[in-house]
């Protein structure tokens, strides 16, 4: 399991645009967004391999000029979530 | 609807973020937040990367660190972290940790030229004290030396210099800050008289105009950029200058985004100031009152070996400053024309006059920030007393939003490397060895006999590879960091010195870095949190961390290791009869008895159980456990003395426990209060000690005797080397974001691994066809010293203009200091690693 959210900082006038590159990215879900560009993403892989991958990958989203990692937690076969997805 | 573990966590991390961004929070994933905390223990670190100093939230499951948070209470930060951040979990658990000591033996036997094979601590410590001993017989105290590191915790910077200085009375200690800090600390005591910067962080805030000198925030001090960003947006008229020698990420923020060629921010500095002048735009009430006005000895040379050429030319020698009056000074910088200096740095006329305005503009705040681009520079020190002229000239200094700051990139090279005194010519506190009442302050607190300090400052880090290429100094121990990989001139001067027959190197370290492989002995290394631990930013904040977990196999701090070599040692055997015999006491006792059991660092009693948090969950101690005394604390109060009873002021911390519960103080801590701007009545308590009829809000720039900073004139003066008709590019070298420094932690990262495996050579697309490289292309890069393979990219984050080529340092299979020349700026001793001449081939 391996789950980390971010804050992105667009560029305001290219929020909308971001959104989008950002919603179809592989595991990327957007909580909340604010005027001055803020949004706040989660990225929830199985692999870890493809969280890093996907948060390099935002940094070079045109338009954003920040991304800045809030809380990641990572564990090998977590067996406390059985049920996994 | 069952809620699983995983909606808790997920929960906790947009809780997180959402406060960090403040937006505010459903109160369902607020509940579940707590919830996913209840079986992991969490407690605050400071960041092991660089030197912003975040305070990042640690969260342990079964003894290992399985998540992070960027702390919400961190007035750093702000709950923010940058994607390295995300590594700090995996930085401890690569596949290749060390965990035993490993000796190169032939037959059984040590042997030079043999294969590495597991020793224990006794036969790898014994076996080092020999070398070090026949060293010492051998060539005095100049025979051995250790390198030290701005990674290092304070107190193992405190013990090192402890045991180099006090102990073996060589002064043969320098850090690997040498080569990224050295000319700022030169700077700032020829202008300042005390080092580290007058302001602080939070200028972020206040700051109208940034001006980034040779420094690439946006990828390297990510948060902070964070913080300047969110000004840059949200406040209205605020502007942003980059300058640099090639395009990066943070221009894409940059209102005047300004490439120059190599070396002529000395020339770009120097017109600013006359601008200033000719429009008469100076605070002539400030210079009058705060400023003295100097010169400095030019054609210095390029700190090269004396037979090189460059050295036999050079007139001028050394730093000793020539008081002249403003009208000279204003004659020195006129031949700094717009168009003289367009014309040379290449630089437009409107983007130089643009800076020029920001400066000259008495009602905008301006906040200058560099790093590597200005301190790797052949002359560091004079790039960055001229920042310090224009902000002088203007008075922009010392107070909210105003102010020029030099930033720091490792995690505590100012707090370990710059404030306890690990380079060659330091004591603790900003003493300095050469000082006979410096020198006896120090003996004094170290309860030494008289005369044990040694005054002549030891060999520098670019200094210990030649003196070790030339078997003058055979015994090296290197620890906390990878100088076989980032010291200049591989080829020609690292490499033949630690191959040297001559030389024992040994190398504590956690990973088989280029380093480790290249030593004669290794030492695994505790790293991080797996020790209590202090770090000093780049804003004079200090801050502690507990032992989170437990290291792996056998290895140790480096604190333990300097301690227990100690116990090797008779004082007789250090320092010689002559020196025991003015304190009798001392006989038969050996270095760790005088340094450590010496009734002040062996102060505090310790026992399992006692280092707790506030919320009662308990913490190790492993040092404290082995030695028997509370080991990090002892040293700190110790230290502390220097700053307390020392000849020099303006250094004082907070007691050891006080910032166990503080994010972390920024010094000079008085009456328990921390101090955000220096030299200003108001915010800075020193000031009215030193003056005091000092006006209310004044400046007095109390590290100098009569309370003035010095404006020091520095001319432009040409590269060490520069690109001809064969070598016909620049070649600059530097860091990535995925990839901290050598990459000794990051390259353990499987997946960073892989997402930025090798370094690449970035090039301009003209240069790539002009050579008939297509993008991926396989190529030789060439300089005088050496060659390395590597692939062509004319994309990406860093786009070089015509000329010059960008090549990372970061990747131990493709060393970018076989090509790098090891020229110094001759006052700090600090490598230029953005500027030497190469050529690209077709591979």
């Amino acid at each position: 399991m391996s789950i980390c959210s971010l804050v992105v900082q667009a560029r305001p006038e290219n929020l909308a645009s971001i959104s989008e590159s950002l919603s179809g990215m592989e595991g990327v879900e957007i909580h909340a967004s604010s005027e001055a560009g803020k949004l706040v993403v989660t990225i929830d892989h199985p692999e870890r391999e493809v969280c890093s991958q996907t948060m390099m990958d935002m940094q070079n989203i045109p338009g954003v000029l920040s991304s800045s990692l809030i809380y990641e937690y990572f564990e090998e076969n977590p067996n406390s979530d059985p049920e996994g997805d | 609807m069952k809620i699983t573990r995983r909606d808790f966590i997920k929960s906790q991390a947009i809780a997180a973020a959402t406060a960090s961004a403040g937006i505010a929070l459903p109160v369902t994933i607020a509940n579940a937040a707590e919830e996913a905390d209840k079986d992991m223990r969490w407690d605050k670190t400071a960041c092991r990367f660089c030197g912003t100093g975040c305070s990042v939230l640690v969260g342990v499951k079964d003894g290992k660190v399985v998540a992070t948070q960027g702390d919400p209470d961190a007035p750093v930060n702000k709950g923010l972290n940058c994607i390295k951040g995300y590594f700090l979990t995996k930085i401890m658990y690569g596949k290749d940790r060390l965990t035993k000591p490993l000796l190169r033996k032939k037959g059984g036997k040590y042997d030079k030229e043999g294969e590495f094979a597991e020793v224990s601590w006794d036969e790898a410590m014994d076996t080092m004290a020999d070398k070090w001993k026949a060293a010492l017989k051998d060539k005095g105290p100049s025979g051995v030396g250790m390198f030290g590191s701005g990674q290092w915790t304070i107190w193992e910077g405190y013990a090192a210099s402890k045991l180099m200085k006090a102990g073996l009375r060589s002064n043969n200690l320098d850090p690997n800050a040498r080569h990224c800090m050295a000319s700022a600390v030169g700077a700032f005591m020829r202008t300042f008289g005390i080092d580290e910067p007058m302001g602080c962080y939070d200028d972020l805030e206040h700051a109208d105009v940034f001006v980034l000198w040779g420094s690439n925030m946006a990828e390297m001090h990510p948060i902070l950029w964070s913080r300047l960003t969110d000004t840059r947006l949200t406040k209205e008229g605020c502007e942003v200058h980059v300058l640099s020698t090639f395009t990066h990420r943070s221009f894409e923020l940059a209102d005047n985004g300004i490439i120059f060629k190599p070396q002529t921010d000395l020339a770009i500095t120097n017109y600013i100031a006359n601008y200033i002048i000719e429009n008469k735009a100076y605070n002539k009430e400030f210079i009058d009152k705060h400023v003295n006005f100097n010169k400095t000895p030019t054609d210095i040379g390029y700190g090269l070996r004396p037979e090189h050429p460059l050295e036999k030319k050079k007139k001028g020698k050394g730093g000793k400053l020539t008081k002249i009056t403003f009208e000279e000074f204003a004659e020195a910088v006129k031949p700094y024309t717009l168009d003289y200096t367009s014309e040379l740095s290449g630089v437009p006329k409107d983007q130089l006059e643009k800076l020029a305005k920001a400066f000259a503009d008495p009602k905008k705040k301006v906040t200058s920030y560099w790093t590597m681009g200005f301190n790797q520079h052949t002359r560091g020190v004079w790039v960055n007393s001229n920042v310090y002229n224009i902000h002088l000239l203007m008075g922009k200094i010392s107070e909210p939003g105003n102010g020029p700051f030099s930033l720091t990139g490792q995690p505590s090279a100012c707090g370990t490397a710059r404030e306890v005194g690990t380079f060659a010519h330091r004591l603790p506190a900003d003493l300095v060895v050469k000082k006979e009442g410096h020198r006896k302050a120090a003996e004094k607190i170290w309860k030494l006999p008289e005369g044990t300090i040694n005054p002549k400052p030891g060999y520098h880090a670019v200094l210990m590879h030649r003196k070790m290429k030339d078997g003058e100094m055979n015994c090296y121990w290197q620890l906390c960091n990878n100088n076989l990989q980032a010291a200049a001139n591989f080829n020609d001067e690292s490499w033949p010195g630690w191959r040297n027959p001559a030389n024992f190197v040994a190398v504590s370290d956690p990973y088989p870095t280029v380093s480790a492989m290249g030593a004669d002995l290794i030492l695994p290394t505790a790293m991080w949190a797996e020790k209590e631990g202090a770090y000093g930013n780049s804003e004079r904040r200090t801050q502690f961390w507990r032992q989170q977990v437990k290291p792996p196999g056998e290895s140790q701090s480096d604190m333990w290791q300097m301690m227990e070599f100690a116990k090797r040692f008779t004082v007789e055997e250090a320092w010689g009869e002559e020196q025991v015999a003015k304190m009798p006491e001392y006989a038969g006792k050996t270095l760790y008895d005088v340094l450590f059991e010496n009734d002040q660092v062996n102060k505090f009693p310790y026992e399992e159980g006692m280092v707790k948090d506030e919320r009662g969950n308990v913490y190790d101690n492993d040092e404290s456990a082995h030695f028997g005394y509370y080991v990090q604390k002892g040293l700190f109060e110790e230290y502390r003395r220097f700053q307390l009873e020392g000849p020099k002021k303006g250094h004082e911390m907070a007691e050891y426990d006080a910032y166990h519960k503080a994010r972390g103080l920024r010094w000079p801590v008085l009456d328990g209060k921390e101090t955000l701007w220096r030299f200003r009545e108001g915010y800075d308590p020193h000031v009215k000690a030193f003056n005091p009829d000092v006006a209310k809000g004044d400046v007095y720039f109390y590290g100098k005797p009569d309370g003035r900073a010095n404006i020091i004139f520095g001319p432009y003066e040409p590269p060490a080397e520069a690109p001809d008709k064969e070598y016909d590019l620049w070649l600059c070298t530097g860091r990535v974001l995925e990839h901290w420094h050598s990459g000794s932690m990051t390259r353990r990262v499987p997946e960073l691994y892989r997402a930025v495996p090798d370094a690449v050579v970035y090039m301009h697309p003209k240069d790539a066809k002009k050579r008939r490289l297509r993008p991926g292309a396989k190529i030789k890069v060439v300089t005088k010293r050496g060659e390395v393979l590597s692939r062509v990219e004319t994309r990406g984050r860093n786009s070089p203009p015509e000329g010059l080529v960008f090549f990372p340092w970061f990747d131990a299979g493709r060393l970018v200091n076989k090509l790098t020349l090891d020229a110094t700026d001759p006052l700090s001793k600090e490598t230029d690693y953005k500027k030497c001449a190469c050529k690209v081939l077709k591979a």
